[in-house]
């Protein structure tokens, strides 16, 4: 006879305490296995909320930046960068320059908003030649960025000892197109007359901004640079372009042309914005609530776990006092301590081993009533949370048990039979 | 086969001694069936379960075919006992759950080999339990229990056997079944120690002897 026989005959003959002791087992195991499912059903669920409302703050996103980029194209976007003590009012020769070296360090930084740079230095001047004030704007064109295509001179490029003329200029002194003219001791020859402009373009005179430099006295300077058409940038980054040009380029000021754009990114920005914010929210609030439940979840589990190993170690020891002649004569007629060890244990390993499966199903059946209320039935039959329960179980039982065991395989036969034999 | 020499037991309790063997002495012989008599409460159970190796003396040696089963750890002590010792007792002691056969084949749990269930078999047709082999304990006369309870005695082939009272149970035919096997297993061989208040029953061993307070005479 094997030792297995006999466990499997005992268990037969007392139902109940193999059944109390199984649904000791079962209980601890349905609590956690339950508890667990239904934390992972919260996490689907959870899942699904983040990801349908990430979707709804992309299409918020992608609204904003289509609304923003139809925007860019009718206003364009242009930014002044000059030095940041730099004062309109202030007189021409007190005005603050910035070294010329800014516009190739702009251009470098190949910032995604900007595609144009174009440095100038200008100043009020007095052409001695033809007595009177102009506007003298040196310039040097494009500094190149990377599109070569789109390198069409934004501002007035003036070739080498040439010079254009504003309206003002060229009609109140009445020169034209390849006239020579002189302007303090250098002679240009005039590239281009120009239409009306405004106000201080056609008192302008443009010329290369080396003459300039020279001519005013401030070599390597400029006054400013333009970044002009910054079309391709995303609405995100002409939000932050201002502050990338200050960090780039230390002690300038930075002036948009065309404020209403920010305005427009600013207000229409603003449900993408708060899709993300609601979304940040739930986040969080979902996070609070699953902490909560997995605190919650611990306390419960080792509570029950205890009560159960508890209830499950008293169960055996009373099994054992019940059998205490029936170990008697086992250990008289030879069989082992380490046997009679074996045969509680095994029946505990047995009880954790069934109770598991059991407590496995009822707490997927408490995942299923979750899940009537909306949550997920999937991945319910999870092989490693189950395989992980079975050996928790058996191992926990068998542990509960372990003290009464070991009473079982201290019985001393001679105290037994002098009792039972009175 | 059995030798016990200069024994002595005494049970401490609240506070009181109780000398159970005071100086046994006792040989028996291989194909001997020896019978200790005596009034109960003289010691004869302290004295087969001492012999028996279940019960430490105080002082005095045991020897059971040849060794002391007290200089053998406790679970060496088991095995020596299931490969040479076999016991019956007057409450039979038989396990509750488990069937006539199944109660035969227990013993095969402390030793045994590949036999088990053939020597199961002939027992159980030896003591006349065939027809009684699904049977539960609680489903057999008096008589049964004692002829299972002794197969399962014999199951391990023991050379020795330990019989405590066996027929106080039984009827007078029971009681003459059970000692015949009793004799029959020292003719084949055997060491038998039985210990009885039945006077009547004494014919049956080769050699009896009495035991009063403690003290073995006639051994």
């Amino acid at each position: 006879m094997k030792l297995h026989q006999i466990l499997l005959r005992e268990i037969a003959h007392r139902k109940f305490n193999f059944a109390m002791g199984l649904l000791c087992v079962a209980v601890a195991v349905a609590c956690g296995v339950g508890a667990m499912l239904l934390l992972r059903s919260f996490d689907d669920e959870t899942n699904r909320v983040l990801t349908k409302m990430q979707a709804e703050s992309q299409v918020a996103w992608d609204k904003y930046k289509d609304e923003m980029r139809k925007d860019m194209l009718e206003l364009g976007f242009n930014l002044m960068i000059l030095h940041e003590d730099y004062q309109l009012s202030a007189p021409d020769e007190q005005a603050k320059t910035l070294p010329e070296s800014y516009a190739t360090k702009l251009a470098a930084a190949r910032l995604s908003s900007i595609n144009h740079v174009l440095p100038f230095l200008q100043q009020k001047f007095w052409w001695p030649e033809r007595k009177r004030w102009v506007t003298l704007v040196g310039t040097m064109g494009e500094v190149y960025i990377k599109n070569p295509r789109w390198q069409t001179p934004m501002l007035q490029k003036v070739e080498q000892g040439r010079a254009t003329l504003g309206r003002a200029i060229h009609e109140s002194l009445g020169l034209k197109q390849d006239d020579k003219v002189q302007i303090a001791g250098r002679e240009f020859t005039v590239q281009k007359c120009l239409g009306p402009r405004g106000f201080q373009e056609d008192e302008a005179v443009y010329i290369p901004l080396r003459d300039a430099q020279a001519m005013l006295n401030q070599p390597g300077r400029i006054t400013g640079m333009l970044a002009i058409n910054c079309t391709t940038c995303s609405p995100e980054t002409l939000l932050r372009i201002r502050d990338q040009v200050r960090s780039l380029l230390p002690g300038t000021r930075v002036i948009e042309h065309s404020t209403t754009l920010l305005a427009r990114a600013n207000v229409r920005s603003k449900a993408a914005r708060e899709a993300d914010a609601a979304l940040a929210r739930e986040t969080k609030t979902r996070s609070d609530l699953r902490a909560g439940r997995a605190a919650f979840s611990a306390v419960l589990i080792g509570l029950v776990v205890v009560v159960s190993a508890v209830f499950l170690g008293l169960l055996t020891w009373d099994n054992v006092r019940r059998r205490q002649l029936e170990i008697g004569i086992l250990r008289a007629i030879g069989v082992t301590r380490r046997k009679v060890l074996a045969l509680f244990l095994g029946k505990a390993v047995l009880i954790g081993l069934a109770g598991a499966v059991v407590g496995y199903c009822g707490g997927m059946l408490a995942a299923v009533f979750r899940a009537v209320g909306g949550g997920t039935t999937a991945g319910l039959l999870d092989p490693t949370l189950l395989g992980g329960s079975v050996l928790a179980a058996a191992a926990l039982s068998a542990l509960a048990s372990w003290v009464p065991a070991q009473l079982a395989a201290g019985i001393d036969p001679a105290v037994v039979l002098q009792r039972e034999g009175g | 086969m059995i030798s016990v020499s200069g024994v002595c037991k005494t049970y401490h309790r609240s506070g009181s001694a109780v000398e159970a063997l005071r100086d046994v002495s006792l040989e028996v012989q291989a194909g001997e069936f020896v019978v200790v008599c005596g009034p109960s409460g003289c010691g004869k159970t302290t004295l087969l379960l001492t012999v028996g190796g279940l019960l430490a003396p105080d002082a005095g040696r045991v020897l059971l075919a040849g060794e002391d089963p007290y200089d053998l750890s406790a679970d060496d002590r088991a095995r020596f006992r299931a490969a040479n010792v076999g016991f019956v007792f007057q409450q039979f002691y038989l396990v509750g759950y488990l069937t006539v056969a199944e109660n035969v084949l227990c013993a095969s749990l402390a030793g045994g080999d590949g036999e088990t269930t053939a020597r199961a078999d002939e027992l159980i047709e030896q003591f006349n339990l065939t027809s009684r082999r699904g049977h539960l304990p609680s489903e057999l006369s008096t008589g049964e229990k004692q002829r299972t309870a002794l197969a399962r005695a014999m199951l391990n082939r023991p050379r020795i056997m330990f019989a405590d009272e066996p027929t106080g149970n039984l009827d007078e035919d029971n009681g003459r079944i059970v000692l015949e096997a009793l004799r029959r297993f020292a003719d084949d061989g055997g060491a038998v120690l039985m210990v009885t208040h039945e006077r009547q029953w004494a014919e049956y061993g080769k050699r009896t002897v009495r035991l009063e307070a403690g003290v073995l005479k006639g051994a």
